[in-house]
């Protein structure tokens, strides 16, 4: 089958199963945002209270929903205030659904690489969910403590990368991630060929 | 110009990346400049709310700043939401990946015309699904038609890819 229709057709199965799994996806990895989120809070005045898959905010459809605390310095014991942030269950199943469509889609050329390139793509795409979902999820908290700090209409870093994801960057850098597995996998089995190859000569 | 063919996926994946976070960060600067509202405004938005209104006469769509405005529905083109993303992906890919000046210049137009349809294709269907199926609406707006257009675009540059590449397989050989 020619490269091009069949990544069409994984394509197309790929977008149905999003579709069809992108609720419980998001239900299955919240723990693991809220994980990530609080991570990043370390050394922030900000305390994430709960990260769950709820109705939406604006429409009945289901989307994630951060709620977290931001305090006006990190030693304050109270909430100066509460923010609520949501990412639609679309759009947080898009990682994962262009991640594993290419890993898994690229032949293999052996049961050997396959595994191990599945050994290098799950931490990958680990830290691929906390540097897109995750953030999009807590990038309003930096903007609420900018605001408590003073400034006005404040465009934190924090904006400037969520922004970088909803315009395309969420899907260049699946995909890319998704080919830096694909090229260390070969690298790595090249090598470990080589090394096979020298101990046996 | 000759194809250098010994670059690897890796260097690709990077330059891609690179190249995608250089033309976002340029595009992002020109926001609310008449170079931005002329490329949203008047070649995206203007014609897609046009096409709405010839396709169906009925549908009254008006466009009110960067809102498609209708009896029924209001679709609020916010941003990221314009497919400007396409164009700067076909940019980054073409770019990063090692073809000769004229591959590239035919990819660019062939793509830009192809990515310029499907933004305004994907406005069009967003526009009716808000209108006359708005249960749909989280499914196909969150997923399919963000990421449907940016697969046919990928699927233009596996073919692009495939073509751009075949001149260097000939010099290779009557190099050789």
């Amino acid at each position: 089958m020619r490269p091009e229709i069949r990544l069409a057709l994984a394509a197309a199965a790929a977008l149905a199963i999003g579709v069809a799994c992108g609720e419980p996806y998001a239900r299955l990895a919240a723990p693991y945002y809220a994980a990530v989120a609080r991570l990043l809070s370390v050394g922030h005045p900000w305390t994430i209270v709960s990260v769950e898959v709820k109705p939406g905010t604006k429409s009945p459809s289901p989307e994630l929903q951060l709620v977290g605390d931001v305090r006006r310095r990190t030693k304050d014991l109270h909430a100066a205030g509460r923010i609520i942030s949501h990412v639609q269950v679309g759009e947080a199943v898009e990682t994962p659904v262009v991640f594993w469509t290419l890993v898994l889609l690229w032949p293999a050329i052996s049961r050997r690489q396959l595994l191990l390139r599945l050994a290098i793509a799950i931490p990958v795409f680990l830290g691929l969910e906390a540097i897109t979902t995750a953030i999009q999820l807590m990038h309003s908290m930096a903007e609420v403590s900018a605001i408590l700090a003073g400034e006005i209409d404040p465009v934190t870093f924090w904006e400037h990368w969520s922004r970088f994801l909803e315009g395309g960057g969420q899907f260049v850098l699946a995909s890319g991630f998704a080919i830096l597995v694909l090229s260390s996998t070969k690298w790595s089995t090249v090598a470990s060929s080589r090394q096979l190859c020298a101990a046996y000569s | 110009m000759s194809v250098r063919s010994t670059k690897t996926p890796l260097g690709f994946a990077l330059k891609f990346i690179v190249s995608f976070a250089v033309l976002f960060g340029v595009f992002e600067a020109s926001r609310g400049s008449a170079f931005e509202r002329f490329v949203v405004e008047d070649l995206i938005l203007v014609p897609t709310t046009d096409l709405i209104n010839v396709v169906t006469p009925k549908e009254h769509a008006t466009l009110v700043g960067r809102v498609i405005s209708s009896p029924g529905s209001n679709l609020n083109v916010t941003r990221g939401c314009e497919g400007i993303e396409m164009f700067l992906l076909l940019i980054a890919g073409i770019v990063a990946y090692p073809a000769s000046w004229k591959q590239r210049t035919l990819g660019l137009l062939f793509g830009s015309a192809i990515a310029y349809g499907l933004s305004v294709a994907r406005l069009v269907a967003l526009h009716y699904i808000l209108r006359y199926s708005p249960s749909a609406w989280e499914a196909l707006h969150g997923l399919v038609l963000p990421l449907g257009p940016i697969i046919l675009m990928a699927l233009f540059f596996m073919l692009w890819t495939a073509r751009a590449t075949r001149p260097s397989m000939d010099s290779g050989t009557r190099a050789a």
